[in-house]
């Protein structure tokens, strides 16, 4: 072999290899294979979201995400930023080019118009994504920054929907917001999915408000329409008699009946529920008149006649106790005569109560009652269906039974009642029934209608689900004030504390739940169970602890810096020892 | 007869081995033996420990908080740059310089397994050089809030990381050192060269208007590999990218050794 045979030989050889190790990383790229060593397996996409990432059916087009929570952020925020980019990551992995996304910074050109641009589009007057300001109070020049922590999804080329990762007006730097930045984080990919189940459905499913029994009205539940009004069609359904009322509606929501519900319209809404009809109940079994609270200053909160309870909802697997909860954990309300302005007062009977640990309730915050019932679970043990209480009061409450008298001395610390036992806490609130209900109305319905053709009474439910809340408030998004002798109401979202309650920091104190309990309750009875799998997924937030570092920064600075060197030294010393051994011999 | 033959492939095979090992080890030797080795690998770990724990800095593991070691993991790579050229500078270049080479060569191993021997020599000292920092991990695991907190599959997959990346800067350094003669120039053409693949392939690849072809080029790049088995996820995209890397550049070397037939 001539030297320059076997120099182009090699060469040969060598590129070959190359190009083969090229190829097989071009195949190892497009047929990836990954193990998720996490201990939340926290870089794993849910079953569910997999699912429906690969559904061919469901993604027909691009879903383009435009997250804007970019920039020059803090730590926290950059932590969610991150978690977003990562998520959005395994969605593109798993469903290719059909999802894409791409962050923008409100502030990344240099041209000051145009930014205003795009924060006035963002922000769509209210409807986009609601912006955060932050405020640093280290640092000694006040600076106050505003962030856009959402995204606009794009569906078919037009603007389809707005996710809202998180929703604080102001948050201050530096202050311990770990609970929400754990709360966003763990939201972040059943945030991202919903959105794209819903641009990518075609056929919402419809929600009927009941009306006719004095209930709250459209003006009343605003704000949880608007809410509901991404996913489902809302509207307003009366009985009037007719047997197919609730014919094409998949839930029924029943916020704060005060009249008496007639025999017929138990009947219709029973058989509703026997037929597969998702029914949320909020039911304020008392009466309180806050009118004579307000002008007397005492009022009597007095069982109020719904026809309801006894057969109804008894026979379905709840009580609603005729009873008022005062609670020490509580919001505030405005209290005569000195404190007539806001913050006002903690109020006993408007209970912040917080969730259990259950799908509907993870990752949100607690919920606001005003003067709110108990409930009791009927034959807890009962196989065909099954109860879950989804919130409680705090183990610092106490049930009073009707009729209760209400004045404002349960404001002032010498009067409140004594919450010292906790056997008398824990009163549940909202209970999730799920099973075969059986009607009431069996053995109750003449034989004549019963064969009639015309019409099919069922006793026993298919598989369903229902949520009964002893609170009609927890819905109801008006806030009733009284000003100058003068009854007044006012519109106010359901997450804010119309007290306006700070902390030292400027930022609001209490931010409630209800929107998002309610609204993933509905989720829950009208979805896939699915859905909420990817609720449930939790990722712990690792921490160091604070404390420990603080007290003993400097030992674990030193033991850091020594230890390393120290096995240098010693590693130096045995190969010396060795070394030594071998050619003393 | 067949016997014989076989006896005689497995006393040449043993030899072989016996003749890598040999050198492996004198490799080791060689570097434990000096202060320079025991100076390139303290600076290591005073850097590592200073940035992460002393250093008012957005990498100080006290100030941040969290029972991770990002951190860690992010500078290490960044110190093994300036660090690894070090280990590797003199494996061919010295060898070259004194003539010893020569007598390297005569021996009856391939040229292979001469490039292997240095090859696995400077993987081991990158090992022995991560090996302390274990401590760190032990800290935040003392330190975490409640005590063990801290990931630990993260910190596994993270490790593991670090000695893939570890060893494609061996497999670069040392091929580096078998083009030059001047330990000196090896050592600062091999951190730049480290620094293009690390990193600087990453700005090229954020700067381009080459569309597609920036993906492209940032796969090229180690630091797009890491990025993953930094953060817990085993992807086998990035097992393939590593070892390949590391077959090309050790077989570069050879080629180069080779080349003295031509």
């Amino acid at each position: 072999m001539s030297k320059t045979q076997s120099k182009s030989n090699s060469l040969i050889n060598y590129v070959g290899f190359v190009v083969i190790l090229l190829m097989v990383n071009v195949l190892a790229y497009f047929y990836p294979k990954r193990i998720d060593l996490t201990e939340d397996k926290r870089y794993s996409l849910s079953d569910y979201t997999v699912e429906m990432l690969q559904d061919e059916n469901r993604l027909k087009d691009r879903v383009f995400f435009k997250v804007y929570l970019e920039g020059d952020l803090p730590a926290d925020m950059k932590n969610i930023r991150n978690e977003i980019n990562n998520i959005l990551d395994e969605f593109v992995a798993v469903a290719g080019d059909k999802i894409q996304y791409e962050f923008i910074d409100t502030d990344g050109s240099d041209d000051e118009e145009y930014n205003d641009q795009v924060k006035q589009n963002i922000f769509n007057k209210g409807k986009g994504i609601l912006p955060t300001y932050l405020k640093n109070i280290n640092s000694s020049s006040a600076e106050l920054k505003t962030i856009w922590p959402g995204a606009i999804v794009e569906y078919r080329g037009k603007t389809a929907d707005v996710v809202q990762f998180f929703d604080r007006e102001q948050l201050v730097i530096d202050e311990n917001i770990t609970q929400l930045i754990d709360k966003t984080i763990n939201n972040i990919e059943f945030k991202l999915i919903s959105a794209i189940r819903r641009v990518t459905t075609d056929k919402k499913k419809r929600i009927g408000f009941l009306q006719g029994h004095g209930e709250l009205d459209k003006n009343m539940t605003w704000d949880i329409r608007q809410v509901l009004k991404k996913d489902y069609v809302i509207g307003d359904v009366e009985i009037n008699g007719q047997l197919n009322a609730f014919d094409d509606i998949d839930a029924l929501i029943i916020a704060k009946p005060v009249e008496p519900f007639n025999e017929k319209d138990k009947f219709i809404i029973d058989q509703f529920i026997m037929r597969g009809g998702k029914t949320l109940w909020f039911i304020d079994p008392i009466d309180v008149n806050i009118d004579s609270l307000a002008f007397t200053g005492e009022t009597m909160g007095l069982s109020r006649n719904l026809n309801i309870e006894k057969d109804l909802l008894f026979k379905y697997g709840v009580r609603i106790n005729n009873d008022l909860i005062v609670d020490n954990q509580s919001a505030n309300e405005l209290v005569p005569p000195n404190n007539i302005k806001p913050p006002g007062l903690p109020w006993v009977f408007y209970p912040i109560v917080y969730p259990e640990k259950h799908p509907i309730c993870l990752n949100i915050d607690p919920v606001l009652t005003q003067y709110t019932s108990s409930i009791h679970v009927v034959n807890e043990k009962d196989k065909e269906v099954k109860k879950t209480i989804l919130l409680k009061s705090s183990p610092e409450s106490k049930s009073l039974l009707a009729p209760v008298r209400i004045n404002w001395g349960f404001a002032f610390d010498q009067w409140k009642p004594d919450f010292s036992n906790p056997e008398f806490g824990n009163n549940p609130i909202a209970v999730l029934l799920e099973g075969k209900f059986k009607s009431p109305f069996e053995n109750r319905i003449s034989e004549a209608f019963l064969k009639g053709e015309v019409y099919q009474t069922k006793f026993k439910s298919v598989e369903n689900k229902m949520l009964v809340v002893a609170d009609g408030d927890m819905i109801n998004s008006s806030y009733i004030y009284f000003k100058n002798g003068q009854k007044k109401i006012a519109p106010i979202p359901l997450h804010v504390d119309r007290m306006g309650v700070i902390t030292n920091n400027g930022t609001p104190k209490f931010v409630y739940g209800n929107r998002e309990f309610i609204q993933n309750a509905v989720d829950y009875l009208l979805g896939d169970n699915s859905l909420i799998g990817i609720r449930s997924k939790t990722i712990t937030l690792r921490m160091l602890d604070d404390e420990k570092v603080a007290k003993e920064k400097s030992f674990w600075k030193s033991i850091n810096i020594i230890i390393p060197l120290a096995f240098l030294a010693i590693l130096a010393f045995i190969l010396y020892l060795i070394r030594k051994r071998k050619y003393a011999h | 007869m067949r016997l014989k033959v076989l006896n005689l492939t497995v006393a040449k095979t043993i030899q072989l081995v016996l003749f890598m090992k040999a050198l492996y080890l004198k490799e080791i030797r060689t570097f434990l033996g000096s202060i320079i080795g025991y100076m390139v690998m303290g600076v290591f770990l005073v850097l590592n420990s200073l940035f992460l724990w002393v250093f008012s800095s957005g990498a100080n593991i006290l100030e941040g908080g969290t029972a991770d070691l990002v951190s860690f993991f992010t500078i290490a790579p960044i110190i093994f740059l300036i660090l690894i050229p070090a280990i590797t500078m003199r494996s061919f270049s010295e060898e070259k310089r004194t003539g010893t080479i020569e007598l390297l060569l005569t021996r009856p191993i391939t040229d292979l397994q001469i490039v292997l021997a240095k090859y696995f020599a400077g993987l081991t000292l990158v090992f022995i050089s991560i090996l302390p920092t274990l401590i760190y991990y032990l800290s935040i695991h003392l330190l975490g809030k409640p005590v063990g907190i801290v990931d630990d599959g993260v910190i596994i997959s993270s490790y593991i990381g670090l000695l893939f990346v570890g060893s494609v800067f061996v497999a670069i350094g040392i091929f580096v050192s078998s083009l030059f003669n001047s330990q000196i120039t090896a050592l600062i053409l091999s951190v730049l060269i480290i620094w293009f693949f690390y990193m600087g392939i990453d700005f090229l690849a954020n700067y381009t208007q080459f569309g597609s072809f920036d993906i492209i080029l940032k796969n090229i790049g180690i630091s797009e590999h890491f990025k993953s088995i930094q953060k817990g996820i085993l992807v086998s995209t990035d097992f393939v990218y590593f070892i390949s890397v590391n077959i090309v550049f050790i077989l570069a070397t050879k080629l180069k050794l080779q080349s003295r037939k031509w």
